[in-house]
């Protein structure tokens, strides 16, 4: 007895449990988080080969079960310890010692969060004083008295220099070194991985932006005169030969001089309007200081060397609106870099924030990844593996970038920073190597793209996160038709194949790279999507959602990580009516057009109707939808009586009692928002039955059903699309191109959500090109894409998009009802008839007005033909 | 009067669909002592096949409709062969006599792995497998047009109810189950062959969820998540009729059908809940369920 009725009372507990748990079922969710390197390392020709050679095969992250141990030199169960060389004491220390407390501060902050799978980061500085000779002896002393893991950001290029043979006889590697020499990359060296921009680099990118940016004619360049300036200043100079303009004065100075006064005289004589200054901080200033002395005041572009605080802190007013190269966010004001001042101030409470201790912190992330992508015991053979399988990465502190296992440059990109006050400010965006867009797999033949100029400071990628359904009942109307066109499009624009106006590939040049997100699992679990995608896939920017109860969970958040974000087809009118946001927009109308619409549609086309029932799932989507729809109808035609209301469970699948209901009520008009497998459910229980024979029935949703019920749905129903979409599409060149490749990839036409789709995605293109173009032809910031974005009005697939509501953030559209008519064999869908358009005007409330108050008070303001 | 006689219908209509559900799974109880709630994908998997024979079947469209009837019983029977002997020897048949928790648990495993292996096996997009539905034609009954599809699947649920209890009390088979249901340990002791009781039931379980399932795939859109609907359905019936007995599944079906029927012509705002509330009533009045099982007569 007892157990019989413990079953009962555990059945209905499950029963409860899958009531509630039906929407979060758990699904398997599609993106891949970033992929531990999988490709086996080919040692390329290295130099002195140690005889201990790396072999080439990853070790294959470890079970979790597996037990921690002494996996390779300087690794125990417990700690991880790594070394580093940098002055200390001596001149060169106001540079050694940010650099060392910025490494430290970093470490100090993984440690207090636990290490790397357990094990605590132990670093051992050595000071060099910046002399090669005691750096080769402190790297033996940390390699074989303190058995170091592996060396880390190391300062100097001679210093470092003269420790590569010994660290690749001893397999140490050698990572993140401060010195931006090219001797780190070239030639490859299997145990070496550099960071910074090389100088080679940032000479050509600086000499770049001095003539297109800066309009320098007259251009002198100072430098050191030793490996680190001459490289700097011997690619600068050679870009500006190969633009056909010499150099008017080249002063190089010794590393050991401490009197400027005469470099900066033979400066001045030269008269140039720009000096291209390659130097260390000290010297720097006091030529800056030189110069201020003598009035002579030329425009200053300086390397990234120098742009750090130190630089004002030396040369005080001198170094007032100076220019230079950062591959680094502001230390001081960059949001980003806001864990970094908390814990260096932590770590090191009179260390002010600076590019040096900055740069050493990023440095330290790149190596706490690698460590833990490098399996659970790591070895030096696996961390360098998981070096290589770097793409991409950057954690907002630094433009991205990969290593590979050909590759151990680093960082390919670098901003313009101007110094005032103390402060550098990003002038640009950063700019620099691009590699060329890849080669999106050819499908039809098309014209070749226009060749076209990056904008300056264009990333090379663009990655956007793309949430829509891809399990669940919501799945197959919806999200796969959305996620489809997302494919087809990016891969369309990234090759620059669609017509114009966005004939032009990529967003502005850069390579869109999308992220697919499962929208399954409910509210809860989307803002947790979002927040990780913002944060850890590091998105550009984020298109997404179909129900609305994702979009008003993650509205509040879009603002408070202050993320560009673009909602493309949820239904709900509360998002812009409730609140005003910044950073997101709706490309699309919310459902008010649908109910609206169809009010007005049956209203035109039964003048005498007086009775109307309804069917609509039993959650916010069916019920707002009723409301709108019935509280429109009896504003356009007082007096109409209702039927039958019915509210079935959503996704109840069996519909005879409720269609035995709307049969029996014989209502004029029978109202439905069904959508999915209960839309295609109602008609095919219902039709055979006669369901809208004698009562109009009105789908709001019905266009998603026409192309899989065919020649099987019958004369008379009326049919929406949510906007003019699908069957209700504009014949442009847009619309009949994008249907025609949609068409050829999936061998079924898009549908709304299709549409919905294309317009967030050409918003978002043309929002960008357009922040571009206002930006004077460089890349904008994200607030002049959303001042781009504002009451923007766009060319989309279904007609042109005003950006007219919310403040210029939410969409209006048009909306279109249409009657089934006869089947169409050549079209494989019914033919619609007495198709109705309503301008966006007329079913949409003006600015400032909520929707319902709106049909309330009589569609104030409405301009219908 | 009118509406008294839809709901009638109506009500008949839904009870015999319920009764469908929910048989198979208060027989499994009744004899494994399991809740098996992969009853739901098992359910969703005889839709499934059911709807690809006849979509094939109509691939050519000359061939004699109704033998896709036919087809729906085959796929049932297709479904119960070659899942549910493998499931329960394999897998059930570990669990019997242990904490109700974790036969729960492991076969809510099972439904999550059927659920995702119905998407690797027939992908996420619809099967639509209507034509059986509208083929035999209307009845017009009180104004209110009837697919004469309800009548067979009305005949359909008691045909299987009578031959499920002719099955269990009118053959030796039938009487060998019952002793088991009595008491296994006994029954084994005096020969009973009780792997075989238990494979034979589960299997002709397994067909009748996968019966439900393949009738029903001509009224609906055949998509992923199907079974999760189910399921809680043909938890309720079966507890309203008591766990266990074939004969209070038909009960239970007939209460809820005829309820619900009446509240979505009455009071439409109550159907969401009316299941539940039939639910929790009849488990407050009695907990073991309108048709207790013999439960009683053990020591």
């Amino acid at each position: 007895m007892f157990r019989q009725r413990m079953y009962s009372w555990l059945s209905l507990l499950v029963a409860l449990s899958l009531v509630l748990g039906a929407c979060a079922r758990p699904t398997p969710s599609a993106p891949e988080a970033p992929a531990a390197p999988t490709e086996a390392a080919t040692p390329t020709p290295a130099p002195p080969t140690p005889t201990s050679a790396p072999t080439s095969t990853p070790v294959p992250p470890a079970p979790t079960s597996e037990p921690l141990t002494a996996s390779d030199v300087g690794i125990t169960p417990d700690t991880i310890v790594l070394g580093m060389t940098a002055a200390q004491t001596g001149p060169v220390a106001t540079i050694g010692v940010p650099l060392a407390r910025g490494l430290q501060a970093y470490f100090d902050y993984l440690n207090a969060q636990g290490g790397i799978n357990g094990r605590k980061i132990k670093l051992i500085v050595e000071d060099d004083q910046y002399t090669p000779a005691n750096t080769v002896a402190a790297v033996k002393k940390l390699v074989e008295q303190d058995n170091i893991f592996a060396l880390v950001r190391p300062l100097g290029t001679a210093q470092t220099a003269a420790i590569l043979d010994y660290a690749a006889e001893k397999n140490l590697p050698v990572v993140g070194i401060a010195s931006g020499s090219s001797l780190w990359s070239v030639p490859f060296k299997k145990n070496v991985f550099g960071i910074q921009p090389t100088y080679a680099l940032e000479g050509k990118l600086m000499a770049q932006y001095a003539l297109d940016m800066l309009k320098a004619q007259r251009i002198a360049v100072f430098h050191q005169d030793d490996a680190f300036g001459k490289e700097g200043a011997e690619a600068f100079i050679a870009a500006l030969k190969a633009r056909g303009v010499e150099p008017v004065a080249v002063v190089p100075y010794s590393p050991t001089e401490t009197d400027f006064s005469s470099h900066a005289l033979k400066l001045q004589e030269a008269k140039p309007d720009l000096v291209f200054v390659y130097a260390i901080v000290v010297p720097a200033s006091s030529l800056l200081k030189e110069a201020e002395k003598n009035g002579f005041k030329p425009k200053w572009l300086l390397t990234y060397v120098l742009a750090d605080p130190i630089l004002p802190f030396l040369a005080g007013t001198a170094a007032e609106g100076v220019l230079a190269g950062a591959w680094i966010v502001d230390p001081l004001r960059a949001p980003e870099a806001q864990t970094y001042r908390d814990a260096l101030k932590k770590a090191f409470p009179d260390e002010v924030p600076g590019g040096y201790s900055l740069s050493s912190w990023v440095v330290g992330e790149v190596v706490a990844t690698a460590l833990s992508a490098a399996g659970r015991n790591p070895t030096r053979e696996s961390f360098i593996a998981a070096l290589e399988g770097l793409k991409d990465f950057t954690t907002g502190l630094t433009p991205p970038f990969s290593y590979s296992d050909s590759d151990h440059q680093g960082i390919k990109q670098l901003a313009v920073v101007e110094q005032h006050g103390g402060n550098w400010t990003p002038v640009t965006a950063f700019f620099g190597e691009a590699p060329a867009v890849a080669a999106a797999p050819t499908a039809a033949p098309a014209p070749t793209p226009a060749p076209i100029a990056s904008p300056e400071g264009a990333p090379t990628e663009i990655k956007i996160g793309i949430v829509t359904f891809l399990s669940g009942a919501a799945a197959a109307p919806f999200g796969i038709p959305s996620r489809n066109a997302a494919e087809i499009l990016i891969e369309q624009i990234n090759a620059g194949r669609a017509p114009a106006p966005y004939n032009t590939p990529g967003i502005g040049t850069a390579r869109i790279v999308p992220v697919y997100i499962d929208e399954a699992g409910g509210a809860d679990k989307q803002v947790a999507e979002y927040r990780r995608l913002v944060t850890d896939e590091k998105v550009d920017l984020v298109i997404g959602y179909i129900s609305s109860a994702d979009c008003l969970a993650v509205a509040p958040v879009v603002e408070e990580l202050k993320t560009l974000t673009v909602f493309f087809d949820c239904g709900t009118n509360q998002i812009f009516e409730e609140a005003d946001h910044t950073y997101l927009f709706r490309t699309h109308a919310h459902q008010i057009i649908d109910s609206v619409g169809a009010a007005r549609y049956v209203a035109a086309k039964k003048p005498d109707l007086s009775t109307v029932s309804g069917i609509n799932q039993n959650y916010a989507w069916g019920q707002d939808s009723w409301n709108a729809f019935s509280q429109a109808l009896f504003k356009l035609k007082p007096g109409t009586v209702i039927g039958t209301i019915q509210f079935p469970r959503l996704l109840a699948g069996e519909f005879s009692a409720e269609i035995s209901a709307l049969l029996a009520a014989r209502s004029d008009v029978i109202h439905s928002s069904f959508w999915g497998g209960d839309l295609e459910g109602l008609l095919i229980q219902g039709i055979p039955r006669g369901l809208g024979k004698d009562s109009m029935l009105v789908l709001t949703t019905g266009d998603t059903a026409l192309p899989r019920l065919g020649k099987d749905i019958p004369p008379g129903l009326v049919i929406g699309a949510r906007g003019p979409h699908g069957a209700f599409a504009p014949d442009t060149d847009l619309s009949r191109w994008f249907k025609q490749v949609y068409t050829d990839r999936f061998s079924v036409r898009p549908v709304y959500p299709s549409y919905h789709m294309s317009q967030a995605l050409f918003g978002v293109k043309a929002a960008y090109e357009k922040a571009i173009a206002d930006n004077g032809g460089k890349w904008p910031t994200v607030e002049q894409v959303i001042a781009a974005f504002e009451g923007l009005e766009f060319e989309t697939p279904s007609g042109v998009i005003k950006m007219a509501l919310g403040k210029g953030h939410q969409a209006v559209e048009p909306v279109a009802y249409g009657t089934t008519g006869e089947f169409d064999p050549a079209l494989g869908e019914v033919q619609l008839v007495d198709v109705m358009v309503f301008p966006a005007e007329c079913v949409n409330p003006p600015e400032g007005i909520k929707s319902l108050d709106w049909i309330a008070g009589g569609f104030q303001g409405a301009q219908c033909p | 009067m009118n509406t008294l006689f839809i709901i009638l219908a109506d009500g008949l209509v839904y009870a015999s669909w319920l009764f469908l559900i929910g048989v198979g799974l208060t027989l499994i109880f009744g004899v494994l002592r399991i809740l098996n709630i992969a009853h739901g994908s098992l359910y969703a998997l005889g839709a499934y096949v059911g709807a690809v024979l006849v979509i094939a079947y109509f691939q050519d469209p000359d061939r004699w409709p109704f033998a896709s009837f036919f087809l729906l019983l085959v796929a049932a029977i297709l479904v119960g062969l070659v899942v549910g002997p493998p499931l329960e020897r394999g897998l059930l048949r570990r669990m019997y006599g242990r904490d109700p928790a974790l036969q729960l648990i492991v076969t809510y495993a099972v439904f999550l792995i059927l659920e995702d292996l119905i998407k690797v096996l027939f992908g996420v997009n619809p099967y639509y497998a209507y034509k059986p539905f509208g083929l035999l034609g209307n009845v017009s009954l009180a104004g209110v047009n009837y697919p004469y599809y309800y009548l067979l699947l009305l005949l359909v649920a008691i045909t299987a109810g009578v031959l499920l209890w002719f099955f269990v009390n009118r053959t030796r088979f039938g009487r060998l189950v019952i002793a088991v249901i009595h008491d296994a340990e006994v029954s084994t002791a005096l020969g009973i062959n009780l792997p075989r009781i238990y494979v034979t039931t589960f299997t002709l379980g397994v067909i009748l969820a996968a019966l439900g399932g393949a009738f029903t795939a001509p009224m609906i859109a055949v998509v992923p998540g199907i079974g999760v609907e189910v399921i809680v359905l043909a938890f309720a019936v079966i507890v309203i009729g008591g766990l266990g007995s074939p004969e209070g599944a038909a009960l239970g079906a007939l209460i809820v059908g005829l309820v619900r029927a009446a509240a979505v012509h009455l009071v439409p705002e109550l159907e969401l809940f009316i299941i539940y509330l039939v639910m929790a009533i009849v488990l407050l009045v009695r907990p073991q369920g309108l048709f207790a099982q013999a439960e009683v007569r053990r020591i």
